[in-house]
């Protein structure tokens, strides 16, 4: 997605740019006389249908890709309830298991997260495995996260929240099958 | 002050039909009518679909009726204007076609 | 007549008296504009100083320049001076100084109202930065998101200061949107059709139109936050029933039109001077009208990308992201017809150019960087990181700043008569155009690598240290080149030598006129028959001067000028505008005190200041009309029109409509706020309803009925009785509407209530002021402005009243 849109974008200020330049470079061809360029090349053409065709294909593509990462019913999912306030996150796990800072999922299976905040809106953002959601208080969200592989991640806000904004951080350990067993079963 | 209602008039009716999908997606999602099925979809994509084709012809409408004078450049770019509100009604509300509606 | 007498005579009535009287006085938009230009820059360099304040924090990690509480205040300021103090105020004041001069009138539609608008700009502007001064600014991000801007959270008067301030301030985006919309439409040369205007005008009818409807929201949202710290109505307290989304939504209804509000006037500007730096005209002026057009709508379809990450449904933000897609086309179509037009030119690198050179570049890649952002998945991943910042600031700067910067240099000849002094110009192009490169390129790249915005300092080993220690270099050299920019201005006005008129060989009206312009603009009015009038007649200023074309003749100290039919061109009436007055100035301190008293938390002081608002807002409008028919004057040419006085359709009345429309899109926008925290809102229903009552309802429709027939019949007190008819109802409804405070379904409803009460009492009010009028012998038969104007303001008022009162009472019938 992201060197797609890189290169498409590379391409598309280079044509600009040529095309600037080489306006500059046919002044000094000096024919005389006076010249008119073609609207229906220029605007029809460049500036109509161009940016049609590209525009289209990116935002059909957007949204199949979204659609993918919806919160779609999954029985292998595990559900996390998470609460953000200035300036901690409290997460409850299944089994009612409570951590302050530390978000437990297993490692290749959807974790859903129902993320709300006791008092202003931040945002939820584990920037290596999934996109960002905001914590509003007074409504829940729900963001799907899968960790593919096991290990610690890093999370933080991303929606500024106060004095306390930029610490406002916490982690994520992704176990592997034994060690999310083992998460679970301390719970008793 | 005809010119200028010539001008706007296919986008006025894009904004319309926005108000009018926006509205009733909200509404839908806030009272269910997701969760009603009715000839193989929702309720609630039944109307949008609704709504979305009813839009659709409404702005054709209107382009075709400002495609039927071009004299001047002004009438010109008021025709425009109206196959751009066609064309945007199209493209803005697609997503009704494809995408789950309240998730 | 000799034209050295006539521009004695026009002087005499069009100037200023001398010294400090005159400068308060003054409503001239020449005046008016020049000042509007000056102070956006000082707020400018007040922002500036700002961004170089933070971009020190930010040069290494763990940096201990400044603590967060004062770096937030710093982002939070620097946004909203840049935003509200400098990018608005700098259009209208552009906007202000040249759109009479193209379109070939003497002044604006509503010259008190340009003055009125300078002074709340001016007023609420300095509470801004004193406040800053005082350290009590606003700290909460420039979009203000509760609950974080909230009375819990932030207990100071530090959003007060932003949502008071600011909204001083749009008091006068409201003005000049308002009257940039009618002098386009009507103050025109004769023969100026619609497809012969200037293309900035279009330009400018576009981004006044997006002000009337994009305002409002934001006024509505400031006025409900304000209440809900001040009186503690919860509409945006989740635990009483409010919504903070409803603020975003609110907010962002407003701030994304404001992206293309600040970029079309400069768009303008780039399609006016291009064609001349490239010795042609500009290509495709039909596609152009369209694709602003086109952006005028679509800019409105948008706003909830801001909001792609607060859990909408994932089809309204396959809505909005088709829209932010769509919404690139219209600007494609312009970028390439500009390049056509270079192509089919031949292009000179003057100084203009150059910085034309610098917004192409620039403003494409922020283009780009957008286009990457509309994409929801993309957008989860960038939203709020150093990217983001990085895109707004291409987008602004490149849209905004780069041709403001080409602006400046191509009408500064215009404003000082002068020269340019030395190539100093070329040495601030390239120190603003490679620093703000610097900066900003390497924010991309921090904002990739993870690094959030609105951090006041970060660890080391982030891979982020190098690249913000060459965005805080950057700025810096970017602070020099604006620094030189300056110099360069200050050392033409001092030592440019004197220039000919029409140094550029432009063909717009605006330079048909000596250089430094006079107050009057034009001796005489041109008539034009194609869109190029200088192309065809280059000695058009002369002829004017001489006193050939229209209204050549000084009379009876009356300021005239032309009003046109808006489609056509024709000739409709002459103008009769307001001279010099102590009004706009009076009733901005009358405002401001308003606005002071609320600041202080006096809240039993602040309506005495909104009586004395009245009060003036009546003596204003008193000081209109005249006690006697006038009948047709000839207008030169062998021509006789009317005027104002007894003109059917006069500025005042396409005034009316157009306040009119931007109240309907407040009222519109608070009911879309009552829908939404029905719907959307946690903790609903409330624990009371209103109760159903059959009196409240029919006495108001009964009013609105009576008002409306009457207003029609010309039967003033009837009008008068139906209007408080519908006050006395909605006070009835209030007094039976359950504790504002207690939940936000009573908060809104209230609200609902005050708005019609507002519009019913105000047009009651009127109705009062066109009797007294009636009385004292301005109306006749011939002249029946007034009660034209009234009908309108009478049919909103009655008509929001009964819709208020029937709406309200409804939830508890059907409970």
């Amino acid at each position: 997605m992201w060197w797609v849109m890189l290169g498409g974008s590379a391409v598309l200020a280079g044509l600009v740019f040529v095309l600037l330049a080489l306006a500059f470079r046919r002044r000094d061809r000096g024919r005389g006389g006076e010249r008119t360029a073609s609207g229906r090349l220029w605007i029809g053409g460049l500036g109509l249908a161009m940016p049609v065709v590209v525009l289209l294909a990116l935002v059909g593509y957007a949204l199949t890709v979204g659609i993918g990462t919806l919160p779609t019913p999954d029985p292998r999912a595990v559900e996390v309830r998470v609460n953000a306030r200035q300036y901690a996150w409290d997460m409850v796990h299944p089994g009612g298991i409570r951590t302050q800072n530390v978000l437990h999922i297993p490692a290749g299976r959807p974790a859903d997260l129902v993320i709300t905040s006791s008092d202003v809106i931040h945002s939820f953002w584990i920037p290596r495995l999934a996109g960002k959601m905001d914590a509003i208080p007074g409504h829940t969200n729900r963001l799907r996260i899968v960790a593919d592989t096991p290990g610690t991640y890093r999370g933080e806000c991303a929606e500024y929240c106060g004095v306390g904004h930029k610490d406002h951080n916490f982690t994520v350990v992704a176990h592997d099958a034994a060690g999310w067993t083992a998460f679970t079963e301390g719970a008793r | 002050m005809i010119m200028l209602l010539r001008l706007t008039a296919g986008l006025i009716g894009w904004a319309a039909a926005f108000c009018l999908i926006y509205a009733l997606h909200g509404l839908g999602c806030a009272g269910g009518w997701n969760m009603v099925p009715f000839a193989g979809l929702s309720v609630h994509r039944w109307t949008l679909l609704a709504a979305w084709t009813g839009s659709l012809l409404a702005t054709l409408v209107v382009a075709l009726i400002l495609n039927r004078r071009r004299t001047t450049p002004l009438d010109r770019a008021a025709a425009a204007l109206g196959w751009v509100g066609v064309a945007a009604t199209l493209i803005t509300f697609a997503p009704i076609a494809i995408v789950p509606a309240c998730a | 007549m000799s034209a050295l007498k006539r521009h004695q005579d026009l002087t005499a009535i069009w100037g200023n008296e001398p010294g400090w009287r005159g400068y308060l006085r003054s409503v001239n938009h020449s005046d008016i504009g020049k000042r509007f230009i000056v102070a956006a820059f000082v707020f400018f360099a007040i922002g500036g100083v700002l961004a170089m304040l933070i971009r020190a924090q930010l040069a290494t990690p763990r940096s201990a320049f400044v603590g967060p509480e004062v770096y937030n205040q710093l982002f939070t300021m620097h946004g909203s001076i840049m935003m509200f103090l400098f990018a608005i105020p700098m259009f209208e004041g552009l906007t202000m100084y040249l759109l009479p001069k193209m379109l070939g009138s003497r002044d604006l539609a509503f010259p008190r109202l340009s003055s009125l608008g300078w002074w709340c700009y001016l007023f609420g502007g300095t509470i801004i930065v004193l406040a800053m001064l005082a350290g009590v600014a606003p700290d909460a991000g420039w979009f203000l998101y509760p609950p974080l801007s909230g009375k819990t959270y932030t207990p100071g008067i530090n959003s007060d200061v932003w949502l008071l301030g600011i909204t001083f301030v749009e008091i006068s985006a409201m003005c000049a949107a308002i009257e940039i919309t009618v002098s386009i439409l009507k103050l025109r040369a004769a023969g100026m059709r619609f497809d012969r205007m200037p293309i900035f005008a279009w330009y400018l009818l576009g981004t006044a139109g997006m002000m009337v409807f994009g305002f409002p929201p934001l006024i509505l949202g400031s006025i409900l936050l304000e209440v809900e710290r001040a009186f503690g109505w919860p509409f945006y307290s989740p635990e009483l029933g409010g919504s903070p989304l409803l603020w975003q939504h609110l907010f962002w209804l407003f701030g994304h039109p404001e992206v293309y509000i600040i970029f079309l006037p400069a768009a303008g500007a780039v399609s006016t001077i291009l064609p001349v730096m490239a010795r042609t005209r500009l290509l495709g002026y039909g596609a152009i009208v369209a694709a602003v057009m086109a952006l005028a709508f679509l800019s409105f379809g948008l706003w909830v990308h801001h909001m792609f990450t607060t859990g909408i449904p994932h089809m309204a933000l396959g809505f909005f992201s088709a829209a932010s897609a769509l919404v690139a086309i219209p600007t494609a179509v312009q970028i390439f017809a500009w390049l056509g037009t270079l192509w089919q030119g031949r292009p000179e690198m003057k100084l203009p150019m150059l910085y034309l050179v610098g917004f192409f570049i620039v403003f494409v890649l922020g283009g780009l960087t957008g286009v990457m952002l509309a994409m929801v998945p993309f957008d989860a991943q960038a939203h709020d990181t150093a990217f983001v910042t990085a895109h707004l600031h291409y987008v602004l700067v490149g849209g905004f700043v780069f041709p403001m910067l080409a602006a400046a240099y191509y009408w500064l000849p215009h404003i000082t008569g002068r020269e340019r002094v030395m190539r100093v110009g070329e040495a601030a192009f390239w120190l603003i155009f490679i620093g703000f490169n610097l900066t900003f390129f390497m924010m991309h790249l921090t904002g990739l690598l993870g690094m959030p915005r609105r951090i006041d300092t970060y660890p080391e080993g982030m891979g982020w240290t190098w690249l913000n220690l060459l965005s805080s270099v950057g700025g810096f050299l970017q602070a020099f080149g604006f620094a030189l920019f300056l110099i360069d201005v200050v050392l033409q006005i001092w030592l440019g030598r004197v220039h000919r008129r029409n140094p550029w060989g432009a063909t717009t009206l605006e330079w048909a006129m000596p250089i430094p312009s006079t107050t009057y603009n034009f001796a005489s009015l041109p008539t034009v028959t194609t869109r190029d009038p200088l192309a065809d007649d280059p000695d058009l200023g002369v002829a004017l001067a001489r006193g050939e074309g229209l209204l050549a003749e000084a009379r009876h100290g009356w300021r005239e000028t032309l009003a046109v039919d808006m489609t056509s061109g024709t000739p409709e009436h002459v103008a009769i505008l307001p001279g010099n007055s102590w009004l706009p100035i009076a009733t901005a301190a009358m405002l401001g005190g308003f606005f002071l008293m609320m600041l202080a938390g006096l809240y039993a002081l602040a309506p005495v200041f909104l009586v004395g608002t009245v009060w003036l807002g009546w003596r204003w409008a008193w000081t209109n009309g005249t006690r006697g028919d006038v009948g047709m004057v000839p207008i030169g040419g062998g021509q006789s029109l009317p005027t104002s006085f007894e003109a059917p359709r006069t500025t005042g009345w396409w005034g009316s409509v157009f306040a009119l429309a931007a109240s309907a899109t407040l009222f519109a926008s608070l009911l879309f706020g009552y829908a939404f925290l029905w719907t959307i809102a946690p903790n609903w229903p409330p624990p009371a309803l209103i109760p159903p009552s059959l009196v409240v309802p029919l006495l108001a429709i009964a009013g609105a009925a009576a008002a409306g027939i009457a207003v029609r019949a010309g039967r003033m007190p009837i009008v008068l009785g139906g209007h408080l008819a519908i006050v006395a109802a909605l006070i009835l409804l209030l007094t039976t509407t359950p504790g504002p405070s207690t939940h936000a379904y009573a908060a809104t409803s209230a609200a609902l209530a005050a708005y019609g009460l507002f519009h019913a009492g105000l047009a009651a009010i009127m109705t009062g002021f066109v009797m007294a009028r009636a009385k004292a012998g301005f109306h006749s038969a011939a002249r029946a402005t007034e009660p034209r104007i009234l009908r309108l303001w009478s049919d909103h008022g009655a008509g929001a009243g009964a819709f208020i009162a029937l709406l309200l009472v409804l939830p508890g019938w059907f409970a």
